[in-house]
């Protein structure tokens, strides 16, 4: 049966690949070209990203190794508009966008799997740590400091059967085990952590570049509305943010909120940052929740689980959800997901995904 | 994974098992420097010259006109880098090889039909300022022909040098054209890749120095096995016909989405640039998948991953696929499969 393994350069899609291999599979590997950021030079030092010209040659030397076809789908028009404009138009209007999920969502788990599909493969894998569950669930990876679940709200559940996770039983050594017993050049490759298209990981400078006519400079201002300083542009900054606010309050501040029509960006306290609740839109339903199903609402990647209550707001399509305990740091743009609390603590099932319009 | 079916002769040309066996005797005859005093040498030396002959007789130009590189690519980049430090500006057609696409200061743009638009470059030679004037013989992409001669004759009128990337002609026409300067490529007629030659109507400042060889132009020990088996090559050159070229088109036409680009201009015999309702890069993966090596278009870009500047300059967009190959390569026998695997792509999804 064929597959499609999508290729990074890393070690975790390598050993994906490496793994259905052995498990039978016909697999075919696939480069995401995504954009067109410069290639690291000599005096960069080591790339912390993914998807630049060293990947692809690895990605290369692994499928010669694996003895499979290789290739490199341009994507880059599709990413562009799902994942470069909406990272932009995310923090024009003051929020902190999610790309990575975004990519997950648009780029991997619709455009490069009905591409697998028309490649004639039955399934499309990646080296993501999740499991899919016998009954079509979405499950947290066994290795719960891997655990991608987080990334993956969006995809859609009439896909997950067509989707393979090859790595969500196992643990992150077990994974480089692999890579070194295969001899892969990417065993001991470093983890990648930046957003892929921003190698400096100036989101800032990014936004900057890519917002036509639009000035972001304003007033730094304090709960009471007291200007206590200036900022270069409001898509520089990210709500809970506490390092490089450029102002001394002579006490430790928070950005506490960021207003994109008057350009101001709010410091506060910490627990000013504390919010009861949140309103998301765009949920994607992997099931309704069993009467009384205790819920759990994660707000970033390997965040805390907060028991939560969730319900449909006012507006159509739009839920909320209500934190047991005051949650921190919840901005808009960022992802919500609703794991069941039903069985055991590194079983948990995702329910749903949203993204945060605002807090309550 | 070796492809069954190669058509991609325009990126690379294979090299015929005749030429592979030359390129061996070669190795261990004509293993020394052909600048050496001794016998060994001599012979080498011989044999770079009896190519250099072959190639002025092919170009009808003199043999010290001829000075052989590595490639294309240091061909363009010498004379062109000369010329952009010349007074005037150098112009190119909007469709070059980006070898030579680097080095412009303008483009002379092209029709529809992918053919250099003459009158155009007639207005602008009229104003002046031109240190040069560089167009293909044939786009590598499109494989349509440029009208050479007629350029060289505008370019003479008002006195300024011609240079033509003839890279890809060979071994698909007969050349008929004539250039102030004109660069040839050993690879794309079936050489070994690493050999090439830029014919010259005056001398340029050296390349490389610290040697003698190339009339003091390239220093650097010439490469004698390739460069003889480059000249067992040139002697076995022939023109191809249209007929494998019209049976693939017609399949393509009358049973997939594909239209031709470029059909309405003289192209290059073994040349098919086609786009699909289904993105070029797709139909490659999948005829790879069953052993038909296509293109997208130029090799050199898809390293850069840049859409197709060639398209763009036609007025066409999309991602299209390149169909090219040699005298030997049985395309008819492959058009079934070709055909079945793209409609098979058309049929199983809206794109």
């Amino acid at each position: 049966m064929r597959v499609v393994a999508a290729m990074s350069g890393g070690v975790d899609s390598s050993v994906t690949a490496a793994l259905l291999l052995e498990q039978g599979y016909e697999v075919i590997g696939v480069h995401m070209k995504l954009h067109d950021t410069p290639e690291a030079g000599l005096e960069d030092g080591e790339t912390k990203t993914c998807c630049g010209l060293d990947d692809v040659n690895d990605c290369r030397r692994v499928a010669e190794r694996l003895g499979i076809p290789f290739y490199v789908m341009d994507l880059r028009q599709a990413f562009k508009k799902a994942v470069q404009d909406d990272f932009v138009n995310n923090y024009v209007k003051g929020w902190t966008p999610n790309p990575c999920i975004q990519c997950n969502g648009v780029l991997k788990f619709q455009v490069l799997l009905q591409r697998a599909r028309a490649l004639g493969a039955e399934y499309l894998a990646t080296g993501h740590y999740a499991q899919i569950t016998d009954d079509n669930c979405l499950q947290m990876a066994i290795d719960q400091n891997k655990d991608q679940s987080y990334f993956l709200f969006p995809i859609k559940p009439k896909v997950l059967d067509k989707i393979l996770f090859p790595l969500g039983g196992m643990t992150k050594s077990e994974v480089r085990e692999h890579a070194r017993r295969l001899g892969l050049v990417t065993a001991s490759k470093p983890e990648s952590q930046d957003i892929c298209f921003l190698p400096n990981g100036n989101h800032g400078q990014f936004v900057e570049d890519n917002v036509e006519g639009k000035e972001g400079a304003g007033e730094i201002v304090d709960t009471n509305g007291t200007v206590v300083g200036h900022h270069e542009g409001y898509w520089k900054y990210t709500i809970g943010q506490r390092r490089g606010i450029g102002v001394a309050m002579g006490k430790p501040v928070y950005v506490v909120d960021i207003d994109a029509e008057t350009k101001r960006v709010v410091i506060g306290e910490n627990d000013q940052l504390l919010t009861a609740g949140l309103v998301a839109g765009n949920m994607n339903w992997f099931r309704e929740p069993e009467d009384g199903e205790p819920l759990l609402a994660r707000i970033r990647h390997r965040g805390a689980l907060h028991t939560c209550q969730v319900e449909p707001a006012e507006k159509a399509g739009e839920w909320v959800v209500r934190f047991d305990i005051q949650a921190r740091a919840v901005a808009p743009g960022q992802a919500v997901v609703i794991y069941s609390g039903l069985g055991k603590e590194d079983e948990r099932v995702v329910i749903a995904g949203g993204w945060i319009r605002r807090r309550l | 994974m070796s492809s069954a079916v190669y058509l991609d002769w325009n990126a690379t040309a294979l090299i015929s098992p005749s030429v592979v066996n030359h390129y061996c005797s070669a190795l261990s005859q004509l293993d020394c420097n052909p600048h050496s005093q001794h016998k060994r040498g001599r012979e080498a030396s011989v044999a770079v010259e009896q190519t250099r002959d072959l190639l002025a007789n092919l170009l009808r130009v003199r043999s010290k006109q001829v000075r052989f590189t590595s490639g294309a690519t240091e061909s363009n980049s010498w004379l062109l880098s000369h010329f952009s430090k010349r007074e005037g500006r150098l112009l190119g057609s909007a469709i070059e090889h980006p070898a030579v696409g680097a080095w412009l200061d303008e483009t002379i743009p092209v029709l529809e039909s992918g053919v250099v638009d003459i009158g155009w470059l007639g207005n602008r030679l009229v104003s002046g300022n031109v240190s040069m004037v560089s167009v293909m013989a044939a786009n590598n992409e499109t494989g349509v022909v440029q009208p050479v001669s007629e350029i060289h004759a505008l370019c003479k009128r008002f006195d300024v040098p011609y240079h033509c990337d003839a890279a890809q002609v060979f071994n698909r026409l007969e050349w008929t054209g004539t250039a102030d300067f004109i660069t040839l490529s050993g690879h794309k007629m079936g050489a070994p890749i690493g050999v090439g030659a830029l014919v010259l109507s005056q001398d340029l400042p050296p390349l490389l120095k610290g040697g003698a060889q190339e009339r003091g132009a390239r220093a650097g020990t010439v490469n004698a096995p390739l460069i003889d088996t480059w000249g067992h090559v040139i002697k076995t050159l022939r023109p191809m016909t249209h007929d494998a070229q019209r049976a693939l088109e017609s399949a393509l036409t009358t049973a997939t989405s594909a239209k031709i680009v470029g059909a309405a201009a003289p192209r290059l015999p073994n040349t098919t640039l086609a786009l699909f309702d289904v993105p070029g890069d797709m139909i490659v993966m999948a005829l790879d998948m069953v052993g038909i090596a296509a293109s997208t278009g130029s090799a050199c870009a898809s390293a850069s991953s840049k859409d197709s500047f060639v398209l763009e300059a036609m007025g066409l967009s999309g991602k299209p696929v390149r169909f090219s190959w040699g005298h030997e390569t049985n395309v008819e026998s492959a058009v079934p499969l070709i055909i079945e695997t793209i409609q098979n792509l058309e049929q199983t999804c809206v794109w």
